[in-house]
């Protein structure tokens, strides 16, 4: 093992000031799902390292019609909230239960693709990120975030500190589909939210995962769908806009080919189930 | 390269270990205390074969540094099992054949504590949604279902001054 | 691995082949860029740092320029090097006219050797695309003159 030193600071001050000391060469991480196995495997070669769980980011707090939720909270607490059932789904579809009670909503963004189902939620959910750095605070719309393939809006002096969800008063779903029911990575991960009353659209968030660089918002197939009583038409079209629109990829869990032929069944499905009511608030 | 005590509760006795940076719990309990029943299957979080518990909750202990179990209590098959005879949920999978080359065994019997703990009449899909984390490539998962869902009968007939 | 892209630069061409030739710029533009220095007329050593989930590193970088045609076309030859392995490659590049601005092409073809290889190869393609496609994004705003810009990095 390199490892020199690892760090469990116990306060997001004493955690900004270890990386503003250690730069580039201090690798991060909360529940440790992403880094070290990569550790273990020799493909990670760290020297020194910080450990969030102790830092106190673990808070969710509801105010005013908003969802606060810290970067390190598990995935097994962001499974028992009742506040925003589309993030519990999320979470549900997300790892094994050992995986989620170690894995964090904060850690979920920072996943190699294809993963980071909740981020899909939160994109659909339009929340934002809170970034704090030696400037100071800033947030940062979900929509925002990601600029890249592996790439996010996060600079090398900052931490992400915790999500802000403004509660949905739409209807919402959440489709994971993976090779395997359970602990897997995504094929394709669909999130939508939809709003409009005695039955018409009037906005529609329909996010996508593992069918980019990163997780997207299908815009084309959002509008696609507003002025619409999401009928079979309409669904119809959201699906083949968002097969058209999204940026699929080969990898070892599916290839790209298969990736553009499910995304279209799984926007599909996902907006039927909206639709006869049987997704429930986040099904 | 210092090197730092971490002093965590294992089962009910406190345990002191001496640790480079970052070792896992997994090596700890392997390596340092000869807690082998603990195994070490991928060092990735993908089989399950390394799961105990921290203060009830079932972790993945490759993927933990012991550091992080400081001050915490560590429950593993070790703890577990009673100084004669099986625990009830070792006697269950016993009973249902729930394992044949033994290796995914002792993190199926501590997820099953773990569930029981929380959950004490589980149902067939709740039980095997629990599992969705411990691979087995021996039993078909069958018989493993079966016997969690026996010992849960078991413990909850109230055997009294059975370990828990 | 093969990485090739294309994109507009605000800038004539001179200006661009003149700003991807120049120390100062590729330190402020690369990102993860901290050192850099010209120990030739065509040839730049230089660190570069890379943190992504769960790795980090800093990379020993050479860079020489063995082919150029200013201001259309140059071939770069590259090596990056560090604990995690290294990455040897060509690259070329062509800068085109368009009404005082340039399009930017580059192809380039490299082996990955090391643990780096035995990572799905679409992640180091997809990060080295990412930060050719950071620096140009970079590069452009430099060149427009918005010097306060703060450069982010991959994580």
């Amino acid at each position: 093992m390199t490892v020199r030193s690892y760090f469990l600071p116990p306060s997001l001050p004493e955690a900004l000031a270890l990386l503003e000391t250690h730069g580039p060469e201090l690798l991060v991480m909360a529940g440790g799902t992403v880094a070290m196995p990569l550790i273990n495997e020799g493909i990670s070669l760290p020297e020194v390292v910080m450990g969030l769980r102790r830092t106190g980011l673990d808070r969710i707090e509801q105010a005013d019609g908003t969802l606060r939720i810290g970067a390190t909270v598990t995935l097994t607490r962001l499974l028992e909230q009742r506040a925003v059932p589309l993030l519990a789904e999320a979470a549900r579809n997300t790892g094994s239960w050992a995986v989620r009670n170690m894995a964090t909503v904060g850690g979920n963004l920072f996943t190699p693709p294809p993963g980071g189902d909740v981020a899909v939620a939160l994109l659909a959910l339009d929340a934002s990120v809170t970034l704090a750095g030696s400037r100071g605070e800033r947030v940062v719309p979900m929509a925002d975030f990601f600029t890249g393939f592996l790439a996010t809006r996060l600079a090398a002096d900052e931490l992400l500190v915790g999500l802000s969800v403004p509660i949905p008063g739409g209807r919402t779903a959440f489709t994971k589909f993976g090779r395997k029911h359970a602990n897997t990575p995504a094929v394709v991960t669909v999130a939508v939210h939809v709003a409009g009353d005695a039955g018409t659209v009037t906005d529609a968030r329909i996010a996508l995962g593992a069918v980019g660089p990163h997780p997207v918002r299908a815009r084309r197939a959002e509008r696609a769908l507003v002025g619409t009583d999401l009928d079979a038409d309409a669904i119809a079209a959201a699906a083949a806009a968002a097969t058209d629109e999204c940026e699929p990829f080969t990898d070892a869990i599916a290839t790209d080919w298969y990736r553009r032929r499910m995304v279209g069944v799984i926007v599909a499905r996902t907006l039927e189930r909206l639709a006869d009511g049987t997704a429930g608030a986040g099904r | 390269m210092a090197s730092t005590i971490v002093t965590f509760e294992l089962g009910d006795r406190e345990v002191e270990v001496m640790v480079r940076p970052l070792t896992t719990l997994q090596a700890v309990l392997r390596g340092q205390l000869g807690a082998t029943a603990t195994k070490e299957g991928c060092r990735q979080g993908g089989c399950g074969s390394c799961t105990v518990l921290v203060d009830g909750a079932p972790v993945l202990s490759c993927l933990l540094p012991v550091e992080d179990v400081a001050g915490r209590r560590v429950t593993t098959l070790e703890t577990v099992t009673p100084s004669e005879g099986l625990h009830p949920i070792q006697q269950a999978f016993l009973d249902a054949n729930a394992y044949q080359c033994g290796y995914c065994t002792p993190g199926m019997v501590m997820l099953a504590k773990a569930l029981l703990d929380h959950d004490p009449d589980p149902g067939e899909e709740t039980i095997a949604q629990a599992l969705t984390g411990n691979v087995c490539r021996c039993t078909g998962y069958r018989p493993i279902i079966e016997a969690v869902g026996t010992a849960a009968d078991a413990l909850r007939d109230g055997d009294a001054g059975q370990p828990r | 691995m093969n990485v090739r892209g294309t994109r507009v630069l605000d800038a004539p061409r001179e200006v661009v082949f003149e700003a991807v030739c120049d120390p100062d710029t590729l330190l402020a533009v690369i990102p993860g860029c901290h050192s850099i220095e010209q120990v030739s007329a065509t040839e730049y050593r230089g660190q570069i740092s890379v943190r992504l989930p769960g790795v980090v590193g800093t990379y020993r970088t050479t860079v020489r320029l063995v082919d150029a045609d200013p201001p259309e076309r140059g071939v770069l030859d590259g090596e990056v090097v560090g604990p995690l392995g290294s990455i040897t490659g060509r690259a070329t590049f062509r800068l085109a006219e368009a009404d005082g601005r340039t399009v930017v092409e580059y192809d380039g073809q490299a082996v990955v050797d090391g643990p780096l290889a035995r990572l799905d190869g679409r992640f180091v393609e997809g990060l080295a695309g990412s930060l050719i496609g950071q620096g140009l994004a970079n590069l452009n705003a430099r060149l427009e003159g918005q010097h306060d810009a703060p450069k982010e990095t991959a994580r």
